[in-house]
């Protein structure tokens, strides 16, 4: 057989596709994307609400409207519903994010109509029926407890709360007291002042017709009534101190390490830029993080970095579950390779590689027309052009190492870093204290020591 | 209605006894590779638990012409995503890339295939991250270790009873040469089945093919394990303390006929009726009208051998384990007394139907379903012909099923208990 290695020329991409759309009187955003090579549509519905828009004072309703939607209506129960929905195998699935709620169903294309029915009696006529809710509020408090039993829930949540103090993007988990106090009234009021047709967008993917689409949207979802509630704004969050935090989980074998430095906003002109830093970095099990504490070190089963980008902010987060005996050690190398990015270029064979997965990714998700649908919504709830993901390709390779290296000056010396570490304390706390104060949880979040200053 | 999707596939068997099996979809240009080696845990031998597993980290520490590491970095470069998993019954590799890089995933699987390094060096390396993997995966987690601890304790053949990932004790006794003396015997062509599927002719593929993995003499032994379980005489339980658990679980086990048998498919069917979806008897039972679980699963644990057919129950706290179990042995009963509805059936059939379809949507999910069904079924075809099989089952198959599978005696169970600090 031929020893030597084969090469091809370049990866051949793909088009995103022209997505038609139609904006019904009530505001609501209709798009589509045509596949009509299997008898399956999938509907998404989206609105501009997420967990920021919570009222301070109760973080747990939205993400209780969003659950709850399908507990009754005025026309059906939560059984009813159940039973229908199943029956016709209409797959629903709600999702609260930061900024943005989704509501989906996939059904095969002869129920259609049948799942768009249920779905827009779901949206535009929930009654949050009290008895449902106490159900939801029982089941919801052993989970609430249980995740706390996760390092990686434990990790993220201390990354939100930490970096965002006082900033709408801290409102990640939710307590236990505001899920007991969310009463039916509150749930309606928010519901019915958070979410309308305006602002909001229902993307049909599959097989089905932009004509079909537009007649169907407007025939579920053309009475429903636009708001005039003024969505609430925020700007980016202000920068915080290096801290040093220690969660304690206690009986654990491993330390969750998760190192987090603010990034950018999704729309920022660097974002390109700080994706193909961030893939070098940590986005496989060939970049930097990887290498070194997995094939070199032999400290964890795998070390990568990710980005979570938002309307007005951003964060890079590089993190491993690592040995306790090595805490230390793992953060010192995972410093070190962000110094490695502000201080030199990136080689040419690493910039080719991570833009070539930046680029085969985005291929993977041209797949199915679900998956372009989903980053259409990305992009239009962003705030991103038009042309955006048609230009992505060649904007990946116009990327260069100096562009990286800048942009990881901009990330990695535009604010410190908040190195959090879940774990057993007395096998690692030593391991921090040459990082400077630590601060400690324990697994309720409850802060047990602050940093003396 | 899914009549008019039928995958058109080609199969072949190359004169070193490489099974290859072609799939041409040009819609995208992308080419899923996959390769399975008819090899996992049950293959090993006592005191070699874990070796399967871990040989497949040492497929990725280079070959004679590919270094450490450089498999996946070659890939990446291609803008392919790329993995492997071991079970209890194959071991699969599989890519997908753009299909202009056909050739490339293609080389690096025959180098490996023919000419794998493995160095003191490397071994000791993925020994190491595979200890981290099994603290990361089961013992930093809770139920991890109850998951492992389930099939030890249900199965009586060691075979399907240890655990896939392996026992760290015997994980830092494996030697190199037994990983050698591995690759030797269940990494050859005659183990194996390729699959490419996505953007490729048909024709051009298939000479790829031949030329870089037929040079490649096999070495592979026909060895298959003995995975024969004899029949359970009593309920075997066990309480499981969990450091890290905060509520209570429940894992429950019943013996039943291997991938494919008809049994399999009445108990598949019933899982659905049992668990998929709100309106699922079990949903339904434990979770909305009496709120004491927070979730119930349940189906066969697809194996290639004997079965269990699991539930898996995490349950809310103050709900004591014998009484959740109780409940669940109650409605499990019920379905061997009394048959399911009409309407019960029709609905997990739209549900199969719907889950086939969308499988099809990606050449990826293609390619391992065709590589899956010649290695568990020796039948690549019955991707399109399983659906038929699933919609043959009756009401009086599943009853038929439940009765033989469903007796106290052919149980295990598993009660997991928080102890200590999670709560």
């Amino acid at each position: 057989m031929k020893s030597a290695r084969p090469v091809a020329a370049g990866i051949r991409t793909v088009n995103y596709p022209d997505i038609p759309e139609e904006i019904l009187p009530n505001g609501l955003l209709v798009q589509t994307i045509e596949d009509h090579r299997f008898p399956i549509v999938s509907v998404q519905v989206a609105f501009p609400v997420g967990r920021v828009h919570n009222p301070d004072d109760n973080l747990s309703l939205l993400q209780l409207a969003v659950e709850s939607v399908k507990e009754g209506t005025e026309s059906r129960d939560a059984r009813t519903i159940a039973d229908q929905m199943d029956y016709w195998s209409i797959h629903y699935s709600g999702e609260l994010f930061m900024e943005s709620t989704l509501h989906a169903i996939r059904v095969l294309e002869q129920h259609l109509e049948r799942g768009l029915e249920i779905l827009s009696d779901l949206l535009l006529n929930p009654l949050f029926p009290e008895d449902e809710l106490e159900k939801t509020r029982e089941r919801w408090s052993s989970l609430l407890q249980a995740q706390r039993s996760q390092s990686d829930f434990l990790a993220n949540e201390r990354a939100y709360l930490s970096c965002f103090e006082g900033h709408p993007y801290s409102k990640s988990t939710i307590p236990l007291e505001h899920l007991q106090q969310a009463t039916r009234g509150r749930l309606l009021e928010s519901y019915r002042e958070k979410y309308a047709p305006d602002g909001a967008l229902v993307l049909l993917a599959g097989d089905v017709t932009h004509e079909d689409s537009v007649r169907l949207a407007r025939r579920f979802f053309g009475n429903w009534k636009s708001s005039s509630t003024a969505r609430m704004e925020y700007s980016a969050a202000s920068s915080r101190p290096k801290q040093i935090l220690l969660v304690e989980r206690p009986n654990s074998v491993q330390s969750r390490v998760l190192i987090v430095a603010r990034a950018l906003p999704v729309a920022d002109p660097g974002m390109i830029d700080l994706r193909v830093a961030n893939q070098i970095l940590g986005g496989s099990a060939s970049a930097r993080l990887f290498l070194k504490l997995r094939e070199e070190k032999g400290f964890t089963y795998g070390a990568y970095s990710r980005l979570k980008t938002y309307r007005e902010d951003g964060l890079l987060m590089a993190g491993a579950g690592v040995r306790s005996d090595v805490t230390g050690q793992a953060i010192d190398e995972i410093l070190l390779e962000f110094d490695r990015m502000v201080d030199g270029l990136p080689s040419d064979e690493e910039l080719s590689r991570s833009q070539s997965e930046i680029i085969g990714a985005f291929i993977r998700q041209m797949e199915t027309p679900s998956s372009i649908g989903a980053l259409e919504i990305r992009r239009r709830l962003g705030g991103l052009p038009v042309d955006y993901y048609r230009n992505l390709p060649s904007a990946v390779q116009q990327v260069t190492p100096e562009m990286v290296r800048g942009i990881s000056r901009r990330v990695f010396r535009g604010s410190e870093p908040v190195v959090i570490v879940v774990g057993d304390r007395q096998a690692v706390e030593n391991q921090l204290k040459h990082l400077g104060e630590i601060e400690l949880f324990d697994s309720q979040g409850k802060r047990l020591s602050a940093p003396q200053t | 209605m899914t009549s008019r999707i039928h995958i058109d596939f080609t199969e072949h068997r190359l004169s070193n006894g490489l099974q290859v099996i072609l799939y041409r979809d040009n819609r995208i240009p992308l080419t899923h590779v996959s390769l399975h080696y008819r090899v996992g845990s049950s293959y090993e031998q006592r005191g070699q638990s874990g070796l399967a597993h871990l040989f497949e980290h040492m497929m990725f520490e280079g070959s004679e012409n590919v270094v450490k590491n450089e498999h996946g970095r070659l890939l990446d470069a291609a803008g392919g995503s790329w993995n492997a998993s071991t079970s209890k019954d194959r071991t699969n590799y599989y890519a997908t890339v753009p299909s202009n890089f056909l050739d490339l995933a293609l080389w690096l699987e025959a180098d490996r295939m023919r000419s794998l390094r493995i160095t003191p060096e490397n071994f000791e390396n993925q020994r190491q991250t595979v200890i981290e993997e099994k603290k990361q995966s089961y013992d930093n987690r809770p139920y991890g270790r109850a998951h492992l601890r389930f099939d030890e304790l249900a199965y009586s053949n060691w075979a399907y009873g240890h655990p896939v990932i392996g026992d760290v004790e015997d994980l830092k006794k494996l030697t190199l040469e037994q990983a050698i003396a591995f690759h030797q015997r269940f990494y050859g062509p005659g183990n194996a089945v390729l699959v490419l599927a996505g953007d490729i002719s048909e024709p051009e593929a298939l000479a790829k093919v031949e030329e870089y993995f037929l040079p490649i003499a096999d070495r592979t032994d026909k060895f298959r394990p003995d995975l024969s379980e004899p029949p359970q005489a009593q309920e075997k339980k066990e309480l499981h303390a969990d450091v890290l658990a905060a509520l209570p679980a429940i894992l429950l086990g019943f013996h039943m006929p291997e991938y494919g048998s008809r049994d399999h498919y009445a108990l598949a069917i019933l899982s659905l009726i049992l668990t998929q979806g709100e309106s699922s008897r079990l949903y339904r039972k434990m979770i909305y009208d009496n709120n004491w679980v927070t979730s119930v699963y349940s189906g066969p644990n697809q194996y290639k051998g004997p079965q269990l057919f699991t539930v898996w129950s995490q349950m809310q706290d103050g709900n004591p384990p014998e009484r959740i179990q109780a409940e669940l042995l109650e409605e499990l009963g019920r379905i061997g007394q009394a048959s399911v509805s009409d309407q019960e059936l029709e609905k997990a059939r739209n549900n199969i139907s719907h889950a086939f379809l969308t499988r099809l949507s990606r050449v990826s999910q293609i390619g391992e379903a065709l590589a899956n069904y010649a290695v568990f079924l020796n039948d690549p075809g019955a991707i399109n012909t399983e659906l038929e099989r699933f919609f043959a089952v009756t009401a009086a198959d599943i009853q038929a099923a439940a009765g033989r599978v469903f007796s106290p005696a052919n149980q295990t169970a598993v009660f997991v208990l928080p102890q200590g600090g999670a709560r």
